[in-house]
């Protein structure tokens, strides 16, 4: 099993009166991306900043790279890479001359070049900071977070204002990054994204982790219902099944049911049994979307 | 899913004593003047604030009364005493103003934030941004005293340089140091422009930074003296007028207490996080385990 890179045991955080975090435990491996998931205020910020070491836990155990984060000093913050959810880099600096200056914190570093043509943004090298559009900014928050090839990396909405063809050249980054053994904290509100890079996504609402698991399994703790619609030509009633709903929506039947298998074999049994011809036959799994709307609106 | 006994069975990796450490601080000290260098050059209000307002007002203030002699001061010339006064306001504006400015800017637009997430070491930041300040202190200062002497027929002796760049070299760190503490108390970089010029120009005004005689009124002389401007411009205006007093240990104490004070007050409510500061007193205290 690979190591752990971050461990988080029983994390709470007030704020006043306010339960930001309230009991949360997790860990994070090398060559991961584990997502955190959840509405605002959820506390997926907070739960990354006290990992970065930003802000002090109110209880529980935080250990990143083996060391409270609050602690780990400049050894730790060495072997990090963060792209904040909100942080500048001054305006009048060109994109090189950010990164050359980011660069010369770390060792070891990467050349300037190297992390620039790896986001994107080598044509833009010479383009002041001011003059570079929403996308590129967020590019060169990337570039910032790797020049000192980091161990982990923490992605707090990394594709943000990005276009899609930027977003997909980041999830390449980011994958590639993995690839090669780094362990990946990713906060998102894009679940397409979630789905496609991590490995294991944590769900928070109000503060607690409401689910965690992989993208495909996150519903295994208590499974959405599967939907199967189609339309049939002819009447007749349709044979008992193992399905929780039925009903008829723009002419099409929508069934509802935790055994989708078995569902489809009775119907398309019974659609040849008593000749009624059956079309646009579609079984559609709960996405994660679907699963994280559930999650999050039952709290 | 994951399991408790799982989570135990993973190892650890560890940030190992004997793995690469981040650059040296003391590395980062001219990589860091060199960063807020080109800030400041390329800042328009920076520039400004340096370079441009001492100049202009030097020459300003000479136009308007050029052949206006000062009796208070022995019958000098008054471009003898607006040139070191100038140039004094030129490493205010250095040391004072364009701190505050900028790192109260900084701080709101979270590159401070970023900063601080970096393996820099803080002190780094500090250090480089004051070996900018003396930079770019030495060319106000060079450039306010050489239109002076140039076009304004001032009399700068030779031997009187050094006492010039100790009254300039103090002067800086106690504005440097003012400056830090003062980013501390504004709330965001829109109030930074007034509340600098507003705590600065009363002092320097009562300071005798814009007019040579003490005022009349024995409370504001006593406010003056209280003030490290005081002894820092009567330290610079030493250097072209044999009435003024050099920079004195009496000076030296007040200037020394001021600077005290300020690193304290920086030392303290210091805040690398944007609006955190008034966030901070409205949270419990939180203790990391």
């Amino acid at each position: 099993m690979p190591a752990d890179v971050a461990r988080v045991e029983h994390l709470t955080k007030d704020y006043g009166a306010v339960k930001a975090l309230d009991d949360v435990s997790f860990e994070v491996r090398e060559a991961e991306v584990v997502a955190l998931l959840g509405p605002n205020g959820a506390g997926k910020t907070t739960t990354i900043e006290i990992l970065e070491g930003i802000r002090a836990p109110t209880a529980g155990d935080v250990r990143v790279l083996g060391v409270d984060p609050r602690r780990g000093g400049r050894r730790l913050r060495n072997r990090l890479g963060i792209v904040l959810q909100s942080a500048g880099i001054d305006a009048t600096l060109t994109a090189s001359e950010a990164v050359r200056l980011y660069a010369s914190f770390y060792r070891p570093r990467r050349p300037a070049s190297e992390i620039l043509e790896q986001v994107g943004l080598d044509e833009s090298a010479s383009v002041r900071v001011a003059h570079l559009s929403g996308g590129q900014r967020r590019r060169l928050d990337l570039a910032l977070a790797l020049v000192g090839a980091p161990s982990l990396l923490f992605l707090d909405e990394p594709t943000t204002g990005l276009d899609p063809a930027a977003r997909r050249h980041t999830w390449k980054v980011i994958e590639s990054l993995r690839d090669q053994g780094v362990a990946i904290v990713l906060t998102s509100h894009y679940l397409d994204e979630v789905q496609r890079l991590a490995e294991r996504v944590i769900v928070l609402a109000d503060g607690r982790i409401v689910a965690q698991g992989p993208p495909a399994s996150i519903s295994g703790a208590t499974p959405a219902a599967a939907t199967i619609t189609f339309r049939r030509i002819g009447d007749a009633e349709l044979p008992a099944g193992p399905w929780e709903t039925m009903h008829e929506q723009h002419g099409r039947v929508v069934l509802e049911t935790r055994e989708p298998v078995e569902a489809a074999r009775i119907i398309l049994s019974w659609s040849a049994d008593v000749g009624i011809d059956i079309r646009d036959f579609e079984v559609r799994q709960p996405s994660l979307e679907d699963e994280y709307l559930r999650l999050t609106s039952e709290r | 899913m994951t399991t408790a006994p799982e989570r135990q069975q993973g190892s650890r990796v560890s940030v190992r004593s004997d793995a690469p450490g981040p650059e040296r601080g003391v590395l980062l000290v001219p990589r860091m003047a060199w960063y807020h260098l080109l800030l400041i050059t390329r800042s328009p209000i920076g520039t400004f604030i340096s370079l441009v307002i001492p100049v202009m007002l030097l020459v300003a203030l000479y136009l308007v009364t050029p052949e206006m002699t000062l009796q208070s001061l022995g019958g000098v010339h008054i471009a003898q005493f607006l040139t070191p006064s100038m140039a004094s306001f030129a490493v205010l504006n250095v040391g004072f103003v364009d701190v505050v400015i900028s790192v109260t800017l900084a701080r709101d637009e979270g590159i401070l934030r970023r900063l601080h997430t970096s393996p820099a070491p803080p002190w780094a930041y500090f250090a480089g941004r004051l070996a900018t300040a003396v930079i770019v202190a030495a060319g106000a200062v060079t450039i306010v005293c050489g239109v002076g002497v140039l076009f304004l027929h001032v009399h700068l002796p030779l031997s009187s340089i050094p006492m010039l760049a100790a009254a300039a070299a103090a002067g800086l760190a106690t504005s440097f140091a003012l400056g830090i503490a003062v980013s501390t108390l504004v709330p965001e970089a829109v109030g930074a422009l007034p509340i600098a010029y507003g705590v600065l120009l009363p002092v320097a005004f009562v300071s005798q930074v814009f007019f040579p005689a003490p005022s009349e009124a024995p409370w504001l002389r006593d406010l003056a003296a209280a003030f490290p401007v005081l002894p820092f411009v009567r330290g610079m205006q030493a250097a072209f007028l044999v009435s003024s007093q050099p920079l004195d240990a009496h000076g030296l104490l007040i200037m020394g207490g001021w600077t005290g004070a300020a690193l304290l007050v920086a030392l303290f409510f210091f805040s690398w996080e944007p609006g955190t500061r008034r966030r901070r007193h409205l949270r419990p205290r939180s203790r990391s385990r």
